[in-house]
Formats: C-alpha cells, structure tokens, sequence
C-alpha cells in the first residue's frame, strides 16, 4: 500500500472533494467535530510549510466567526444575555460555532491540500482536461522564480547605475516601475523565442499527447472505489434524514439514528484515511527494518 | 463532441453554455430549491463553467505564441500578488483581454487566481475567484475597442471590476458561513470587507494608470514585431 500523497493525484483530488464538500453541506455537529480532528491530524502530520502562524491565523479566525453569530443573529430561545436591547441566544452561540468550526476545518483540508497538491500533480490533474491548459499551467509555474530571480537581477544592474537610489516613497515606486517595465519587455521577447524554438521542433504538427509518471493501478482504483462507497453512505444518511440537526429554535441533544450513526462512522473513516494509510505504511516500514 | 460547422454558432456555442446558460441554470436553481442548497448549486455551477471552458480550449488551435504570452502574462500576473496590500491580478486579466482577446483574458484571470492561491490560500473561494477573475478579463476583451479609445471608460471599468468582485466574492463569504443568504450578515461582510473593496479598487486604477500604456505598447509591439 501507498500512502495518500503517493497515490494518484485523481484519487488525491477525490479524497479533499469528497471530504471538504461533506463538511461544507452536512453542517452535522459529529460530523463537523470529526472533519476537524481529522483535518487538523492530517495537516499535523503532513510534513513542510510553517505550521506555527498558520494554526495562530486560523484559530484568532475561528474566534472572530464563533462571537460574530450571536450578535448578529437573535434567533432562539434560551436568551444568555442582553446587549443594546437585544438578545444574545445560546442556540445562535452554538449555531455560530458549528459554522465556524466547519470553516476551520476547511481551512486545514485545504491548507493539507495546497501541501500535497505539488505542480507536478495539478499539470497532470489539468492534462486530463485539457492538453494546451496543463502546458500553460507548467510554463507558467516555470516561469514565476525565473521572473522573480530577473526582477531581482535587474534591480541591482539599475541600482549600480546609480537610478533612483534613494529612499524617498515616489522613487522608490518609480524605481519599482522602472524595473517592472524591463522585466515585462525581457519576459514577453523571451516567451516568443521559446514559442519560435517550440515550433521548430515541431511542437503544433499532429496530435498533442501528454507525459504522465502516474498510472492508474489497483491501489488509486480500489482507494477511489472506497472513498465513493464511504461519500455514498454518507450522501445517503443527509438524503434520509440521519444527519439532519437544527439548532433553532432549541438546540438539543437529540438521538442519533441508525441511518445517522452510519453516516457519522462512513464520514469518519473517510476523512480518517490518509492518517491509516499513513499508520500503515509507517508500521510496514518498522517491520521491515526490524527484520533487518 | 458535437461537431458545428459554422465559426459563428460554434463560438455562441462555446461561450453560451458556460457563461450564459450555467449561470441562468444556477439562478433557477436558488429560486427552486431551498436556501440550505444555495451553496451547493452555485459552487456547482461555478466549477461547471469552468470545467465546460477548459474543455473547449482544447478544441481550438489557438498559436503557440499566444500560449505562451499568456503563460507570461499569467506569472507576471502571478508574481505581482506578492506586493503587499496591492493586487494587480484584475488589471493583468483587463490588459490582456482588451490586447489578446477574450480568451486569453479568462485564462490569466482564472490561472493566476488558481496558481497564486497556492501561496495565499486554497479554499472553496478559489472557484468563485477564477471565474471573477476570468469574466473581468474577458469582458475586458468583449470591450476592447472602447476600452482602448478612452482612458476614463478603462478607469471606470476597473472601479467597477474591483466593487464588483468584492461584492461577489462576499455573496459567497455569507453562503459559506450562514448557509443561506442574508441580508444583514451580507451587510455585516460588506462593512468588514470594506478595506479589501478599496484596496481592490486602488489597485486596479493605480495598475491600470500605471501599466496600461506601457504594456499596450509593449503587447501591440509584440503583436507587429512577431505578427501573433
């Protein structure tokens, strides 16, 4: 087995579909609490990117969303206090946050997304769509640290020219300008040149094809055939009711129904994947060694 | 696919179905359904188009030289979200629709929404992002000749782009949050967004102001120099 990241980036793409989306359209409170436990455990666990101010950002946000409810929304009945005349509910408190709790999760699925989704994987993602949109797609993630690196390099040859070397606001925008300007002309003469060398190699005859490293094995098959069956038990536990809760005009603690129940289990396990399936290959690599 | 001979009709085709019909689709959509499924079909609607548009570009030759200005265009776009407080994205996609057509408008809109928010932040938005992104530009392009003529019609334009987008873009915060549409929270995101809206506006006139002239000569260069 691989681990999620090392599967097929269409089985990768499906996983934060199915996951992200659920979260979003089944504002179940298991289910939220389950998309952020596992959220936050996959993201945790996904190594790269500074995981400090991210975590400082998304929780100062969470906070921000959870108050915003209640003053803006009176509905409800059991009244906690009174501010300018108007009522500050427990149920509006609690709906504020599950919504809040539900975006918090997102952010972590999405920032894991934005982590394992390497270049490589979104031009493969695209060139199934669309052969010309994956290469723009690669020319342009190619494109963006030669620019940056030419900006920089352009700079300095202004600044040893001794222009607007000061630092005054205006020349320091007009210096940015200025460099700005050259790197544009540099950028589009440099693009049609390699345009012209595309063609010489016979880049417009015939048929476009694309490489692709992935193939599609019996792991990414078997993975997308249990990640649909697990959104499809979850997509029918939201059609027969199970996982239909409303926080007005009381929120209680209702029973969970078998229907529910399966759904909330269906949901977690999905959304609990990549972690198993990096418990597994961790495990397997520990045996290995210690047969050594 | 089903092949239409005429270029007219096939390019009403192509540009209808995405822009016009999943829209009016989205719309009935709201006004049928409950509110709890606004959300779902206007985040399905928003990436069918985009789906349905990337599936059509493949259709059409369009020059390896215009492939790769927009690949230009688009990490230029893409690099220059990284000044702070400033976002250029709105007026790269109005310079190139208006210079290279609508559809190389829509790209650099939507792409550089797409690869910048890599660095900036995925999310559930990110669709409503590109296809913002993507219709400015291609308006832009649908525009183009007036655009071109008039500077205080250009300004105009990328006041109204960057309004527009902010009041877009918080239609969709308060879905998000509320599930359903309301009023006073769309207010309550209006007023918080209030610095985004003018940072949004000052930074489409202020790159329109600055850039467009010199890109224009510089496009239109290209353009004559190599004949694209």
């Amino acid at each position: 087995m691989k681990t999620l990241e090392g599967a097929n980036p269409v089985a990768l793409l499906l996983f934060f579909v199915y996951v992200t989306g659920l979260a979003m359209f089944i504002p179940f409170p298991f289910l939220i609490a389950a998309s952020l436990i596992c959220g936050m455990g996959y993201y945790y666990l996904t190594p790269g990117d500074k995981k400090g101010s991210f975590t400082a950002f998304a929780w100062l946000l969470f906070l921000a969303l959870t108050i915003a409810n209640p003053i803006i929304s009176h509905k409800g009945e059991t009244v906690l206090l009174f501010i300018n005349g108007r009522p500050i509910t427990l149920e509006s408190f609690y709906f504020g946050l599950n919504s809040s709790a539900m975006i918090l999760s997102a952010l972590y699925w999405f920032k894991t997304l934005t982590l394992v989704m390497s270049s490589d994987k979104l031009i493969y993602l695209t060139s199934l769509l669309s052969k010309n949109l994956s290469l723009i797609i690669s020319m342009t993630v190619r494109f963006v640290p030669l620019f940056s690196r030419q900006r920089r390099s352009i700079k300095q040859t202004q600044l040893a020219m001794g222009r607007y070397n000061d630092d005054s606001l205006t020349a320091d925008i007009r210096s940015n300008i200025r460099v700005f300007s050259i790197l544009i002309t540099w950028a589009l003469e440099g693009g049609i040149t390699s345009a012209d060398s595309m063609e010489a190699r016979g880049f417009s005859l015939g048929r476009r094809s694309c490489f692709r490293r992935e193939k599609m094995g019996l792991f990414d098959i078997s993975l997308v055939m249990i990640m649909s069956t697990l959104f499809g038990v979850c997509v029918y536990s939201r059609l027969s009711g199970g996982l239909s809760y409303s926080f007005y005009p009381r929120a209680g603690i209702a029973p969970l129904g078998i229907s529910g129940a399966a759904g909330v289990v269906a949901y977690t396990l999905l959304a609990a994947l990549p972690m198993i399936l990096k418990a597994e290959v961790s495990l397997k690599w520990r045996l290995l060694r210690s047969g050594i | 696919m089903l092949m239409i001979k005429n270029e007219r009709a096939a390019f009403a085709v192509r540009y209808a179905v995405p822009f016009v019909l999943v829209p009016a689709a989205a719309v009935a959509g709201t006004l049928l359904l409950d509110e709890d499924k606004h959300l779902l079909v206007s985040l399905f609607a928003a990436a069918l188009s985009l789906l349905l548009f990337a599936a059509g570009f493949d259709k059409r030759r369009i020059g390896t030289r215009r492939m790769v200005i927009c690949a230009v265009m688009t990490a230029l776009a893409f690099a220059g979200r990284f000044i702070p407080f400033l976002n250029p994205i709105t007026a790269m996609a109005i310079i190139t629709g208006i210079y290279m057509g609508c559809e190389a408008g829509f790209m650099v809109g939507a792409l550089s929404a797409l690869l910048s928010n890599f660095y900036f932040g995925q999310g559930p938005w990110t669709v409503f992002q590109m296809l913002a992104w993507g219709l400015i530009g291609f308006i832009a392009g649908l525009l183009s000749a007036p655009l071109k003529k008039s500077r205080i019609a250009l300004l105009t334009y990328g006041v109204l782009c960057g309004a527009l987008y902010s009041f877009i873009m918080d239609i969709w915060t308060v879905l998000w949050y509320n599930r359903g549409f309301s009023l006073s929270l769309y207010g309550a995101a209006i007023a918080s967004a209030i610095p985004y809206t003018a940072s949004y506006i000052v930074s489409n006139v202020l790159f329109l102001l600055l850039l467009f002239k010199p890109f224009g000569v510089k496009l239109e260069r290209v353009k004559t120099k190599y004949g694209i």
